[in-house]
């Protein structure tokens, strides 16, 4: 490769040269240089076939047809302020409160009252129905991710009907139901999904109607979260990050006060 | 432009107009897909970074003055992938281990759309891995999605002088890297 000056002004300029890029004067200067110098027509052609089979090995691709129905379905779909997913994450962070919300919740819920009031046997049985949720065959009893399907198959197996929002357009499909039973008693487990990541929402009537803000905590590697509304008491829980599960979280509370 | 401050979303989001946001910039979802496929190297992150972006673009499209509609679109992709890059980072350096999420994680670090191409299209794949994040970047956006100069500065926000720059060096060592494996291989 020539080392002098002239040559490297010129050899810098070779790749804007194959795409046309350099202005006029340069250009004509480059076309000129190349008819007399062998060694930089030399690296052009060798640029220029690297450029070209570039091209030929690494092709443009075609969007799957999935994500073009995605695409098209979340474009369509109401666009959710920001601002709520904000107000919905800070009113989880209020832990200074946290052992009373902690007490309300083992007042609310029945399976945390008839464990303990701190509530953490409850969690624990949801981590637990979490837990084995995840082995091979015991995640869903009905498959589908359109909440038509889920929704009715629930009729006749519990004495309540869960509200199964969707919200693939959100990035969390639905993947299907189960029947779960969480410390005595029957509940509807609804699966959602993050990327690989599995999300349990175990929901069932609560005891009382008082309603109890959001709980976010961490066991066992696993996010839980817990809050009651409109008479239903709420658990979700996933592997998920903390962050991406609070926006699942008011998704689901937004849905759930509008069924 | 190169920003989309998503933090500065105003708090009324004004209802956008879908039908023209679906003529001006749904075209463009091919140039999206293969953008994220090729910068994330895992279908389904490519895919949520793909959706992800379509939302932000809608956010923001009361925003959008007519110009480029693939370059902005573009712009708005290499952002989205550069926060699920971090995500994935993050959620490698924190999460307790997790059978199903970490082979998840092994999967996409193992490049597996090689399975399927030539061994000369590997060859390809293997030498833009090995390029730095700059260089792949303008790599892709010229040789693959085929953007002038001008759109690839507004994209990658920095002026044209670098894009050529840039673009001369990741070419040579491309060639570099292309030639030293038909070297080892032979």
């Amino acid at each position: 490769m020539p080392a002098d000056a002239t040559h490297l002004w010129y050899l810098d300029r070779l790749s804007a040269h194959i795409d046309g890029e350099l202005d006029a004067g340069e250009a004509l200067d480059v076309g000129a240089h190349l008819a007399t110098c062998g060694t930089c027509a030399a690296e052009y052609t060798l640029l220029l076939n690297t450029v070209e089979s570039m091209r030929q090995h690494l092709p443009p691709l075609r969007a799957p047809n999935a994500l073009r129905e995605r695409v098209v379905a979340a474009i369509h779909t109401p666009i959710l302020p920001r601002e709520h997913t904000f107000r919905a994450a800070r009113s989880f962070r209020p832990w200074a409160v946290a052992a009373t919300v902690v007490a309300m919740v083992g007042a609310a819920y029945g399976i945390g009252a008839r464990s303990s009031v701190s509530g953490a046997p409850a969690a624990d049985a949801v981590l637990n129905a979490h837990v084995r949720s995840l082995q091979q065959g015991h995640l869903t009893d009905v498959v589908s991710s359109d909440q038509h399907t889920v929704k009715p198959w629930f009729t006749g197996k519990l004495d309540f009907s869960p509200a199964v929002p969707r919200l693939e357009s959100e990035g969390f499909p639905l993947v299907g139901g189960r029947l779960d039973y969480v410390a005595n008693r029957a509940v509807a487990a609804l699966v959602y999904q993050r990327r690989a990541h599995i999300i349990n929402v175990l929901t069932y009537p609560s005891e009382s109607s008082v309603a109890v803000a959001p709980h976010l905590e961490t066991r066992r590697g696993f996010q839980i979260a817990n809050w009651s509304a409109a008479g239903m008491a709420y658990w979700v829980v996933s592997d998920l990050n903390a962050d991406e599960l609070r926006t699942f979280c008011s998704l689901m509370r937004e849905a759930g006060a509008a069924p | 432009m190169q920003h989309v401050p998503t933090h500065l979303t105003p708090r009324v989001v004004p209802e956008p107009n879908r039908e023209s946001f679906e003529q001006v910039v749904l075209p463009h979802l091919d140039a999206a897909y293969t953008l994220a496929r090729y910068l994330l190297r895992d279908e389904q992150a490519a895919q949520d970074a793909v959706q992800e972006s379509f939302l932000r673009a809608l956010r923001h499209f009361a925003g959008y003055r007519g110009e480029n509609a693939r370059a902005w679109l573009l712009t708005i992709v290499r952002h989205c992938c550069a926060t699920a890059r971090t995500r994935r980072r993050r959620e490698l350096t924190f999460v307790e281990f997790d059978e199903r999420q970490h082979s998840e994680h092994v999967q996409s670090a193992t490049p597996e759309l090689h399975l399927v191409r030539s061994d000369t299209s590997e060859a390809f794949h293997r030498a833009l891995d090995a390029l730095s994040a700059h260089d792949r970047e303008v790599l892709i956006l010229r040789e693959i999605e085929d953007l002038s100069y001008e759109e690839i500065a507004l994209s990658i926000g920095a002026p044209i002088g670098t894009v050529m720059s840039r673009l001369s060096r990741a070419r040579k060592r491309m060639q570099a890297l292309l030639h030293r494996e038909s070297r080892d291989a032979s």
